[in-house]
């Protein structure tokens, strides 16, 4: 009855000369049809120039994507190849045949070069070079018998115990043993596979820390952490104040603070001038992230601020254990931050707007933690450092430092024993 | 505007010539298509300066996104839909497009005279569509000129099909008033 009554309409509509709803909205379409606005002079320009800007940050991203691969990547090698044994530390390796050592053993006996091996496997002989005058003190065997029985004991089994005979081999081994007690003989489980001759962590003076660190810290319920996927919706889809509430505002206010999780990549070099103490220094960058909403009488000004940062963090490292690789430690230090640059995009009433400026002035904080370094092979070690660092108010923009001071840190990252 | 030396025999080299990024390209595509494309930008926002920042960033989309057209339909069919699509989401990020009080509006029934279609010109009519409340002018954008179904705005504007539709049937009758219609 209802759809009847609607032709009858329609009908009576184009009898009497009036539209019904299907060539009403045909007849707009045909009138706009050929309608064009010229836009402003200079519109072009603007869209050249953001698509330039895009290019060059697109090109950015790939920059970094490959520096930061190449990093990893090189890492990677770098532990592999330390992982391998570490060929240019042993310059003076040789390796003899097995049925050679006898022979060579009473040739070197005199010479600079001793026979120090305990090892299995064809290539674990070695000869390490030493100084003539330590080898005057070891007392060495005349029974040819007797180096005849080490070689054979050599070459049959790695952890034997050789009879209580007095060769070089053996005072080398116990010279060994004092130095490292435990690592020589005990096998351990290390997180990589390990060959038996990379099984001694170096103990070497200079450490190189590649580390990257989160702050996942929310001390206080005014600061709000998000995820990256949380941005994009909370950028559509806001909510910004309504006129009521802006009407109440008597200044301008900051309010709907949200932040990303800080992200910091470092690298450091570690000095130890003790056997408990070390001094670490070094540069990082770190990267914050604030979002958050201008609002005053007039307007809601939806601002995303990116901060870039690069710091020199200073550090005193106290250990508190360390035994086959295995380290805990305190530390404490003092870093200093320079800001780099702040990258704010803001959308004003629904226009975005973007604007890049300096930051003035340096940012103080000091930290204390602990921390734990477990070793990956002879010359790395995987280490992990919650730390706790307050940051000074030294007049720097908005992010989650100034919102909240203390902040939680975890740091993760390789050390390479240099 | 600069009027450019047309290096481009075809469509088909022009957009050869954005999807390799050339800047001749990608100014004559601009120059072509900007002033319709501004037209659309009006319609849904109703006011210049906001609809030449959607004009700014629709075309922004439109040279990033110009390999995944795949020549199926017309191209300016493609490109319009971007820039309904940009200023769609524009609205959405204001949150106008939560239709408040104006359904109240409009309550009587209108019919317009032929003749009066007849005389209005372009310009007028998008006044007009410019000054219509922010969700009548939207469906009616999107229903009477674009060709969209109730369905698919009712998808696109996250409301009810019947929602929709009783935006559509009250926008034509806020328009036919003010176009001189009668009972």
């Amino acid at each position: 009855m209802i759809g009847d009554k609607k032709e009858i309409d329609n009908l009576f509509n184009k009898e009497v000369g009036k539209l019904d709803n299907i060539e009403f909205d045909k007849r707009v379409r045909e009138i706009l049809e050929g309608h064009e606005v010229m836009p402003d002079a200079g519109s072009w320009e603007r869209i050249a120039s953001s698509l330039a800007q895009r290019r060059r940050a697109k090109l950015l991203f790939i920059r970094r994507i490959s520096i930061t691969t190449a990093v990893v990547a090189a890492s990677i090698v770098l532990v592999l190849y330390l992982d391998s044994g570490g060929d240019i530390s042993r310059p003076d390796t040789i390796q003899p045949e097995p049925d050679k050592v006898v022979a060579e053993v009473k040739e070197n006996a005199s010479d600079e070069t001793v026979i120090v091996t305990g090892e299995t496997e064809p290539g674990l002989f070695e000869s390490v070079k030493k100084e003539k005058k330590t080898y005057e003190k070891i007392k060495v065997t005349e029974s040819t018998r007797k180096e005849e029985l080490i070689a054979e004991d050599i070459i049959v089994e790695e952890e034997r115990e050789i009879p209580d005979v007095k060769t070089p081999l053996k005072i080398e081994e116990k010279k060994e043993e004092a130095k490292t007690p435990s690592v020589e003989k005990k096998k351990r489980d290390y997180l990589f596979e390990i060959t038996p001759r990379n099984r001694r962590v170096k103990k070497s003076g200079t450490l190189l820390a590649l580390s990257t660190n989160f702050s996942p810290s929310m001390a206080s319920s005014s600061v709000t952490l998000m995820s990256l996927s949380q941005i994009k919706s909370e950028l559509l889809y806001s909510n910004v104040a309504s006129t009521i509430q802006k009407g109440q505002l008597s200044q301008e206010v900051v309010s709907n603070k949200k932040f990303l999780m800080p992200i910091s990549l470092g690298a450091q070099l570690q000095f130890p001038f003790s056997d408990l103490f070390a001094i670490a220094a070094g540069l990082n960058y770190t990267l914050l992230f604030t979002h958050y909403d201008d609002i005053s009488r007039s307007e809601t000004r939806e601002t995303e601020l990116t901060l870039h940062y690069l710091g020199i963090p200073v550090n005193l490292y106290y250990n508190l254990f360390n035994r086959d690789g295995l380290k805990l430690y305190v530390n404490g230090g003092v870093t200093m931050e320079k800001g780099l640059f702040a990258y704010k995009k803001y959308f004003e009433n629904g226009r975005r707007k973007t604007d890049t400026e300096g930051i003035e002035g340096i940012q103080w904080s000091v930290n204390a933690g602990v921390g734990a370094e477990f070793p990956v092979n002879k010359y790395t070690g995987l280490y992990f450092d919650p730390v706790v660092a307050y940051y000074f108010d030294n007049d720097q923009p908005l992010s989650i430092r100034t919102s909240q001071p203390l902040q939680f840190k975890f740091e993760l990252g390789f050390r390479f024993h240099l | 505007m600069t009027t450019l030396k047309r290096d481009f025999l075809n469509e088909k080299e022009l957009l050869e010539g954005c999807r390799k990024g050339d800047p001749i390209a990608q100014r004559t595509l601009y120059e072509t298509y900007s002033p319709k494309m501004l037209t659309v930008c009006m319609r849904y926002v109703g006011e210049r300066e906001r609809a030449r920042d959607i004009l700014h960033d629709g075309f922004i989309t439109v040279f990033e996104k110009i390999d995944t057209y795949n020549a199926s339909g017309s191209f300016e069919g493609w490109m319009r839909r971007v820039f309904v699509n940009t200023a769609l989401m524009y609205l959405r990020k204001g949150d106008v497009l939560k239709f408040s009080g104006e359904l109240d509006a409009v309550e009587r029934e209108y019919s317009v005279e032929n003749t009066v279609m007849g005389n209005i010109s372009s310009s007028e009519l998008m006044r007009l569509i410019a000054s219509m409340p922010i969700g009548f002018r939207t469906v009616f954008n999107l229903y009477a000129i674009e060709g969209y179904s109730h369905q698919e705005i009712a998808k696109e504007l996250k409301i009810n099909e019947v929602s929709s539709r009783s935006q559509l049937s009250r926008a034509r009758k806020w328009l036919q008033e003010r176009l001189g219609g009668d009972r």
